[in-house]
């Protein structure tokens, strides 16, 4: 072994050793975050460059049909902290996996490593996905859905940051409401004042139903605290629609054939009130509307602050729309993801679990409910007996 | 809570939640399929989780094979807990064998 081939390895076994210790991911203290269920990639198969300074790092994941194989070069140029990635397609954008919001071309090394992990996983469940005959999307499969009462079903999310004009943001609902009729759309937020002036201070809980043409929508209104004011400022999120929203605003939808049979939203505003406050392009007030063709109703949504997420089933006839403030999503979808990496084996319905591992499963969910319970009630008397006697 | 109390239904819930004996749902009846949904499971039901209703809606009996029963029960406790302000006990009224 040459002096060069022994610096080559001491170098990729010390940059082995860093990724290991810094797979700090999303938050400074998730240290101990367990891998993406059914990943195959570890720390040592990242290979060092042929640069001697370690600048480059490579590695192959498995590629979305059997036995394909993707390869990516991370470079290293400018730290740990900002760092790039080619894939097979050309420099790759990073995404953070839980907020949906794109960050740009540079990302640290931990994050990099996970969304590589994340996508091997992905990838080989892709594998099954199109292997299993039912979810291709040829006639013969189609047909065998209708036989059998299959449908389709899906939901996507993404960050409203992502978006620069309502066109971009529309082509994604479209994108995302995938066979269904129901026609989304996205509304600039350009005149604040005609938004305000229109509302009336209002928000509506609004409903249609078509069966009952004599009384087609219903309208139950309650104050809209937000200010014009605050329209102008950045929201914090969905919340700073006023004080009684929350965190979470959204519609659902029933579709027969083109039309909307059913429609209920919340914390919506009638689109024939406001409509002069809306306009294409980018918005000039940090607000989207988004609305649907054959619906007067439009939902204020947080154009830098949430996370829109639109779900379909029944093969679309089914539609649902939320917009979540970012924060509070980034909360649920870690406790979402950690689950989903240490159960991921009691979920895969591809693998058959013997009886023992069942009963391992049962018990260890049954301890961690009932220490959560133990938890809870030991809280619920610490509680009771630093008010005692003063209730 | 020991996890003996915890898989038994019915009365011994009273010493786990404090509450009276719930009525007996008639769960599994009708239901000879593991009822979760993310994706088809032909196993036969074995467990259940008895959840409170709320708003003025009346307690459900979820009945699941012994897997999905673990793994309803986990997201209950990794995922839906982490942002909700109600407890154990004022979710889950009984669970454990049908």
């Amino acid at each position: 072994m040459t002096v060069n081939e022994t610096v080559r390895i001491g170098q990729g076994q010390r940059l082995q050793e860093q990724i290991r210790h810094n797979l700090r991911m999303y938050w400074d203290d998730a240290w101990d975050v367990p891998l993406p269920y059914n990943t195959e990639l570890t720390v040592e198969r990242f290979m060092l460059g042929a640069d001697a300074r370690a600048e480059t790092v490579s590695v192959e994941i498995r590629g979305s049909t059997r036995g394909a194989t993707e390869r990516y070069v991370l470079h290293l140029a400018s730290g740990m902290e900002q760092v790039t990635c080619h894939g097979p397609e050309g420099p790759v954008d990073f995404v953070h996996p839980l907020t949906m919001r794109q960050w740009g071309p540079a990302a640290t090394l931990p994050l990099w490593f996970d969304w590589l992990a994340r996508r091997d996983a992905q990838n080989a469940h892709d594998w099954v996905c199109t292997e299993e005959h039912w979810e291709s999307e040829d006639i013969e499969a189609q047909l065998y859905r209708v036989e059998q009462g299959i449908v389709s079903f899906d939901a996507t999310a993404t960050h409203t940051a992502n978006f620069r004009t309502a066109e971009q943001f529309t082509e994604w609902l479209q994108q995302a409401a995938g066979p269904s009729t129901a026609r989304l759309k996205a509304l600039a937020l350009t005149d604040a004042q005609a938004f305000a002036a229109g509302a009336e201070l209002r928000l509506y809980c609004t409903r249609l139903s078509d069966q009952d043409p004599e009384a087609p929508g219903e309208l139950v209104s309650r104050p809209l605290d937000i200010t014009l004011g605050e329209l102008r400022q950045k929201p914090l999120g969905v919340r700073s629609l006023g004080v009684g929203v929350g965190d979470w605003a959204g519609f659902s939808l029933v579709m027969d054939g083109p039309a909307v049979e059913q429609f209920h939203g919340d914390d919506m505003v009638p689109l024939s009130r406001v409509q002069q406050a809306f306009g294409s392009g980018e918005p000039q007030y940090p607000w989207w509307g988004v609305t649907v063709a054959g619906v007067d109703s439009v939902l204020l949504v947080p154009a830098r602050k949430a996370v829109v997420t639109l779900r379909y089933d029944r093969d679309g006839a089914d539609v649902w729309f939320s917009a979540q403030s970012d924060d509070e999503h980034l909360n649920k979808a870690w406790a979402e993801e950690m689950w989903s990496r240490r159960w991921g084996r009691e979920l895969d319905h591809t693998v058959q679990l013997s009886q023992q591992e069942v009963q391992a499963a049962v018990q260890s969910a049954e301890q961690q409910l009932a220490e959560l319970h133990y938890q809870q009630e030991e809280q619920r008397n610490d509680d009771a007996t630093s008010t005692g006697g003063r209730q | 809570m020991s996890t003996t109390t915890a898989r038994t239904a019915g009365r011994g819930v009273q010493s786990v939640t404090g509450l009276p004996p719930v009525p007996d749902l008639g769960e599994g009846e009708g239901n000879p399929r593991c009822m979760w949904d993310w994706d088809v499971c032909p196993e036969t039901p074995t467990k259940k989780i008895v959840w409170r209703g709320n708003n003025g809606t009346e307690n459900y009996a979820e009945t699941l094979c012994a897997r999905h029963y673990a793994v309803e029960l986990s997201r209950f406790t990794e995922v839906h807990s982490v942002s909700c302000s109600g407890t154990v006990a004022s979710h889950i009224l009984a669970l454990g064998d049908m």
